[in-house]
């Protein structure tokens, strides 16, 4: 049905995997619901594939579901539990991801973030889009992404991942 | 930090992305792929003509010696001595499936969904009334008007859906809010946000088992399959609850109850107005071990601790539980949704260490549900005709898991499914008799050779179901792929196999199916793409009676009011009905054929997005582009009528209508932007209720 075929959704798969792996992980900092986001993502991409303008819009069109998926996604057990990000255990469970200290320590500041910050930050810094760009994915005013991310920079600066060596946020 | 510091930092804590599961993903895109081909819904309204003389004897005209295997008499069910007996059973069924990271099969966990436990629930959120206009706050006074219904497998037995409507109040069930509609003078009454909990399920796939939806019970909405968005490892096992929320002011639904399930809400269904839930419980998850490292004897080491954790486990973690709270909170009631007494299992060796399970529940009462039965097995597929209600393990798992393969020796712990041998899935059933709410008895359970689509390609009439089996491994179109249908006589702890009819298409795929009187028509894809009629006259000896080889397929057929049969199928890139004339089943006839733009029709997903008003001759089919095209169905014809859009309204592309429900003399069409109400003589719109 229009054109789609096994070739086609394998290297959609194989070609956007590892951004929106990367993605979810800082989104939702647990390796294991980072992996269901992106295949979810990749599915819906899928199902959607016929209503893309262009093959092209295919990779951002995962984006912007995994983006829009991961911000429902609530973790009651970080809300209940809140640690020091250097004492976050490692995923249990069948998981052959391996992260470092640094990472999982990273990423737990991270996920200690209210997730509107969260996105804003990892939006831009890791995504590097613009102001305008981070905007519209999020659907905010740009000048709520900049004090989002104003206040994500604090917040991240207090937990004492981000060394305050100047330099603005 | 400077911005560039930041970037690397997050750069690097996002790390190696390693590699996807390609051939997985691929594996469930095909499923849902062939789901997509294969969403056939019908009602059994029609009269049955009564059945001949049977005879019972061994292997009949048309049934073959080779092919997937089926039984003879099998089905009888029992008990269990105690709760210990009970314990020992499922603990040895799941031993098998213990592995270094608990339980293994494709190495995925299959509890993907988890919350809080059932005691510990959340009070519900506070109701909200948002009156989109000045309307008076009290109901509607005026009678109710004619109105459509949900397109329901059988008729007269209502099935969960995301609108409902009594003629008098629309309900729209959408992002986890509850909108209540005055559906005399369209206008928005008043919501009620059902928070997280009434958010679509996490990989928000339509028409899985567990998507909310909606019965609608006189003046209460009950509202199934709620979840909550939290995906935890080690957890038990998800947590499903049932909201009931009054609506006898319509301005402000107020949540009266809540049933918090610990387990998979497979499906409900309103029976003489109450609510049956069929209820599905994993193996528990544990607080499993995983190896040290990556050598054999850790992986060992782990396997063994894991299997004590297995043979530590109590009854407890087993048996599913719920919690009955009010609207406030309030404990109602909290226990076992099934006792150890309450669970039985097929006298013949089965595997799979599941629970499945019907029990009846009364929204008006404050008493926690009753008369439950539950059978060790699985099943997320649910069909209910008279006083049966059967559950399957159809090959639409429904949800992101629904792909597991089943196929290649190993257990799947998804479902329970047992792998077939040489690549044939196996499709568990099992029966209940549902006729005394107060007291579900069993009727039979076992498991066949070979793959059931959707509730469709089950059939019970005058004592008999059939069914149509699909073997030859899991991808549609190899070689070896075919139908099969076969026939059980249905008796209270037996099933009797009384006819077979194999290959049927062989190399082809089955797409839909609808049962109407003693005969069955079946669409099948890939080489042929044939119509077949079955004449089930004589159960014993089910017959082909006519071929009809057609260019597309059809993914949904119906029945006209002037009994013709509609077909409605996915084509290039649009829909294409195809209205056949069945009067003389040795010769069904193409009578006519069209072709709808709009990049095909949501009908394949779901086949509660149609609507086909028999009185009016009306067929409407919301469309990939967001329109919904309405289409004449006359005798012997097809003709285009009109197109309802909702695009002149503020909305994101993304929003398709996915419903349309007609009450007195207007259509309305419902996306997530809103609802459209148009006039069906000549559809302008008469109200735009946006959300």
């Amino acid at each position: 049905m229009g054109g789609r075929d096994d070739e086609a959704f394998k290297r959609l798969v194989t070609s956007t995997w590892p951004a929106l792996v990367r993605l979810g992980r800082l989104l939702v900092a647990d390796n294991h619901a980072a992996e269901d986001l992106a295949q979810t993502a990749l599915l819906k991409t899928w199902e959607h594939w016929p209503r893309l303008r262009a093959p092209e819009a295919a990779s951002a069109y995962a984006r912007t579901t995994l983006i829009r998926d991961a911000s429902r996604f609530r973790d009651k057990r970080r809300r209940e539990d809140r640690r020091e990000p250097a004492t976050l255990p490692e995923p249990e469970g069948d998981d052959p991801h391996v992260a470092t200290p640094t990472q999982l320590m990273v990423r737990g500041a991270l996920a200690l973030l209210p997730y509107d910050q969260r996105a804003a930050l990892v939006l831009r810094y890791l995504l590097d889009l613009s102001e305008a760009e981070t905007a519209k994915l999020l659907g905010v005013p740009p000048g709520t992404v900049k004090s989002r991310c104003a206040r994500a920079g604090v917040a991240l600066r207090a937990s004492g991942v981000l060394l305050p060596q100047g330099g603005r946020l | 930090m400077s911005d560039e510091e930041l970037r690397t930092l997050l750069e690097d804590a996002a790390g190696d992305p390693g590699r996807p599961d390609v051939n997985g993903l691929l594996h469930v895109m095909r499923r849902r792929r062939a789901r997509r081909r294969v969403a056939f819904r019908g009602t059994t309204a029609v009269a049955l003509a009564t059945v001949g003389a049977l005879a019972l004897t061994g292997p009949l005209s048309g049934a073959t010696a080779s092919g997937p295997t089926h039984l003879k008499t099998v089905g009888a069910l029992t008990t269990y001595s105690s709760c210990d007996a009970l314990l020992t059973d499922l603990q040895a069924r799941a031993m098998p499936l213990v592995g270094p990271y608990g339980y293994s099969g494709n190495g995925q966990t299959f509890s993907s969904l988890s919350g809080s436990s059932v005691q510990g629930l959340s009070r519900p959120a506070a109701p909200s009334s948002a009156a989109a206009s000045a309307g008076p706050a009290a109901a509607p006074a005026e009678a109710p008007l004619a109105h459509s219904s949900t397109t329901d497998r059988t008729r007269g037995v209502d099935e969960p859906d995301i609108t409902k409507t009594d003629g008098r109040l629309f309900l729209s069930l959408r992002g986890g809010v509850l909108r209540v509609y005055d559906a005399v003078h369209p206008a928005l009454l008043g919501s009620v946000t059902l928070g997280d909990k009434g958010a679509p399920n996490y990989n928000g796939h339509a028409g899985g088992p567990t998507t909310p939806g909606l019965l609608l019970d006189r003046s209460r909405a009950v509202v199934t399959g709620l979840t909550p968005l939290v995906i935890r490892q080690n957890d038990s096992r998800g947590t499903t609850t049932t909201a009931v929320v009054d609506l006898g002011n319509p301005a402000h639904p107020t949540v009266t109850r809540e049933l918090a399930i610990d387990g998979d809400l497979v499906d409900a269904r309103l029976i003489d107005d109450l609510p049956r839930l069929v209820v599905h419980a994993a193996p528990p998850e544990l607080r499993w071990f995983s190896p040290a490292d990556g050598s054999a004897a850790a992986q060992a080491e782990a396997t063994d601790r894991n299997k004590q954790l297995l043979r530590a486990s109590t009854i407890a973690d087993w048996l599913p539980t719920y919690a009955l709270t009010d609207g406030s909170g309030r404990d109602l009631g909290h226990g076992r949704l099934f006792d150890c007494d309450a669970v039985e299992r097929d006298t013949a060796p089965s595997d799979g260490a599941d629970l499945v399970g019907v029990t009846a529940f009364d929204p008006a009462s404050l008493a926690a549900p009753t008369g439950g039965l539950a059978v060790v097995g699985a099943g997320n597929t649910a069909y209910a005709v008279g006083e049966h209600l059967w559950i399957a393990t159809g090959r639409l798992g429904g949800g992101f898991l629904g792909g597991v393969n089943c196929s290649q020796g190993t257990f799947c712990p998804a479902s329970g499914i047992p792998s077939g041998t040489q690549g044939v899935p196996s499709t568990q059933l099992h029966g209940f008799d549902i006729s005394d709410p107060a007291h579900t008895s069993e009727l039979a359970s076992t498991t066949l050779a070979g793959g059931l689509e959707s509730d469709a390609s089950l059939n019970e009439a005058n004592g008999v179901l059939s069914v149509l089996l699909s073997s030859g491994g899991p991808e549609p179109g190899q070689s070896t792929q075919e139908t099969t249908l076969v026939d059980l006589r249905v008796a209270h702890g037996s099933l009797t196999q009384l006819g077979t009819l194999a290959h049927l298409s062989p190399g082809d795929t089955l797409q839909s199916a609808r049962w109407i009187g003693n005969l069955a028509y079946l669409v099948t894809f890939k080489a042929i793409d044939p119509l077949l009629l079955i004449d089930l006259s004589n159960p014993a000896t089910p017959v082909v009676r006519a071929t009809l080889p057609s260019a597309d397929t059809s993914t949904y057929l119906l029945q006209s009011d002037t009994g013709r049969l509609l077909g409605i199928g996915n084509a290039g890139n649009g829909t294409a009905l195809k209205l056949y004339g069945v009067d003389d089943p040795d010769s069904p006839a193409l009578l006519a054929t069209t072709k709808l733009a709009g990049g095909g029709s949501t009908v394949e997903n779901d086949p509660h997005t149609l609507l086909y008003w028999r009185a009016g001759r009306l067929l409407f089919l919301p469309s990939y582009d967001g329109k919904v095209r309405v289409t004449t169905i006359g005798r012997d014809t097809l003709t285009p009528a009109f197109t309802l859009t909702q695009a002149a309204h503020p909305g994101r592309a993304s929003d398709h209508v996915d419903r349309a429900v007609l009450i007195g003399n207007d259509a309305w069409t419902v996306s997530d932007r809103g609802v459209l109400v148009s006039n069906l003589a000549g559809g302008a719109d008469v109200a735009w209720l946006p959300s």
